[in-house]
């Protein structure tokens, strides 16, 4: 088992829809992933509302950013960040954590899983913007640390 | 002993009532490891973290989920309405107030855990007439 972490950062025109999947972090096809942290601040100043949940179903993730090694020669990590899909995914209703961000560069949450949230082979968990009534995320970073 | 956690979003503002609250199981004693929540809406708010002083009645209570899909599912769940509403606790384990700022909140953690007594439940009350919308989840081991 080796530590990995990666981030993304997306930038979109105005605001997200409300009730989307906004971005994923899956597993590889042959191993299971345990998520130790999952970062999320908002990189302009719209305030919004954020959750983290299971994906429903499989996604299919065009360009997939993979996360890299904590140590030089730990094997290339098949756990991977994306924001785009082949299907579009379906919005999880049931959320492990959730969030409000004010309208504030910078404003973000950092959750932590001291035992590890376990992903099983080619599963993901999302980062979802629930429809509370807030503006969404125009643009966002999101990071993970992961053992595999 | 597996880790679950789920989170919800209350709209109750009512100063004097819960605003949330996990339940055990009837034959299950959760320790709560975790509890976190932020305001969705700008109004300066009081909550405490307490046991409820009766044995509430859930209303479509939404069972935690497993952080490790192979574990059993969950016994435990959280909800936002009451056929039986929860009464005020005795005395709270931890208290914040928050200023009127959309996004404000805390995250308390318990490492040893904060254990719930068979079909017990551990309250998020308000103490004071509170934010229209509040996230709040809870991390528990079973």
């Amino acid at each position: 088992m080796a530590l990995y972490g990666g981030s993304i950062f997306q930038a979109r025109g105005g605001t997200f829809n409300t009730s989307t999947v906004a971005a994923d972090l899956k597993a590889g096809p042959y191993n299971a992933t345990s998520v130790f942290e999952i970062g999320v601040f908002c990189g302009s100043g719209i305030q919004s509302s954020v959750a983290l949940a299971r994906a429903t179903a499989e996604l299919l993730q065009l360009y997939p950013s993979y996360l890299a090694a904590y140590e030089n020669g730990d094997t290339y990590s098949s756990t991977a960040l994306a924001q785009a899909w082949s299907v579009t995914p379906v919005f999880p209703t049931s959320h492990l954590r959730r969030t409000f961000l004010t309208g504030a560069q910078g404003v973000g949450i950092i959750w932590s899983f001291p035992r590890g949230l376990k992903l099983s082979p080619s599963n993901s968990v999302v980062l979802a913007l629930p429809s509370s009534g807030q503006n969404q995320i125009g643009q966002y970073h999101m990071s993970a640390e992961v053992d595999e | 002993m597996a880790i679950y956690s789920l989170s919800l979003n209350s709209t109750v503002t009512t100063t004097g009532a819960a605003a949330m609250d996990m339940k055990a199981s009837s034959s299950n004693q959760p320790r709560i490891m975790e509890v976190g929540l932020n305001l969705g809406a700008a109004t300066a708010s009081t909550y405490g973290i307490g046991r409820s002083g009766n044995t509430p009645t859930q209303t479509s209570p939404v069972a935690l989920q497993a952080e490790n899909p192979n574990d059993p599912a969950a016994q435990s769940g959280c909800a936002v309405a009451w056929s039986v509403a929860p009464t005020v606790p005795t005395q709270f384990f931890r208290r914040i107030a928050l200023p009127a700022t959309i996004g404000t909140g805390i995250i308390w953690t318990f490492p040893r855990g904060l254990i719930l007594a068979a079909s017990a439940s551990m309250l998020l009350w308000n103490l004071a007439t509170n934010s229209a919308s509040v996230n709040a989840w809870w991390v528990a081991d079973e």
